[in-house]
């Protein structure tokens, strides 16, 4: 019996526990959109102002966590739409802002996905310390990652880097045929 | 007199970097950020140019060139269509509804400046 009534107030405890748990978490998400939600205009005028202007100097940008991952957000999505000089610009931000080279150091990650994603970030920004990463990159341990920056400096479109990228996707390829079963 | 443009693309930062510019050029610049919203816009502000994403919410751009171009009152105005991808269809297609020319993304803010000049009839 007493084991009985142990067993039921542990399992409320525990249910008790998973909904404090639920509830705070998504308190969290709330406070964090809430926060995302009023650091991002100004970040993306910062932006947009800086590549529509003259100015030589690029702008500084949110130094902490969240403001940097907004100002990659919102970088990434303009890179993705823009070409000639207004994207030049913005890689030049990004490089003075930090951001290439936190990508650059994410390469180092013991994690693939991490490695994966950064090569991707990588491969939007026409940087030069960006092919190289990439071009190291076609070393990885992980086919996936190495496909990554492969396709990286395919879209960046580096004559230099083409062959040893073609050679990484070639190896990919004759791999999975030797794995595909007959 | 101030020449005034409607710039409809879902993208937030791509209106704002695109009216920035065209503010920059002396125009007076109006902002739809879905395709329901450009048509409200054109109707209701008459603007001398629309500078129109191919893909919105609610009604893609060519649904909203067709319907431009079907009330008398704003047929004329030229359009200039942002493309993801310029591919022969979306040329075609566009070209055969009536848009005046086309961007395809990723695209030059001042490349696309110099269009819309030359959709206004000028330099």
């Amino acid at each position: 019996m007493v084991t009985m009534a142990g067993a039921i107030v542990g399992f409320a405890l525990a249910i008790a526990l998973l909904t404090v748990f639920l509830v705070a978490s998504r308190l969290v998400q709330r406070r964090r959109r809430c926060l995302d939600g009023r650091m991002r205009p100004t970040i993306e005028s910062t932006i947009v102002e800086y590549l529509a202007g003259d100015d030589d100097e690029p702008p500084p940008l949110p130094g902490a966590r969240r403001g940097r991952a907004l100002s990659l957000s919102v970088s990434q999505g303009l890179l993705s739409e823009l070409r000639g000089g207004e994207r030049m610009r913005l890689t030049r931000l990004l490089e003075t802002s930090g951001a290439v080279d936190r990508e650059i150091a994410r390469m180092a990650s013991r994690r693939a996905v991490d490695r994966r994603r950064a090569a991707d970030a990588l491969a939007q920004f026409e940087s030069a310390r960006a092919i190289t990463a990439l071009v190291d990159g076609l070393q990885d341990r992980d086919v996936i990652v190495r496909c990554a920056c492969a396709r990286g400096l395919a879209a960046l479109g580096d004559p230099d880097a083409l062959p040893a990228a073609l050679d990484v996707v070639e190896g990919a390829v004759a791999r999975s045929r030797e794995r595909r079963p007959r | 007199m101030t020449r005034k443009i409607l710039v409809a693309d879902d993208s937030l930062s791509v209106r704002r970097l695109v009216a920035t510019r065209l503010q920059a050029e002396g125009f007076e610049v109006i902002e739809a950020e879905d395709g329901e919203e450009a048509l409200r816009r054109a109707i209701e502000d008459a603007p001398d140019l629309i500078v129109l994403d191919k893909v919105m919410p609610k009604l893609d751009g060519f649904e909203v060139v067709r319907s431009i171009r079907e009330r008398d009152e704003i047929r004329t105005i030229p359009i200039v269509m942002l493309t993801e991808r310029a591919s022969e269809d979306d040329v075609v297609g566009g070209l055969s509804l009536g848009v005046n020319d086309y961007v395809a993304k990723p695209f030059s803010p001042r490349e696309l400046m110099m269009r819309v000049r030359k959709a206004l009839g000028g330099a």
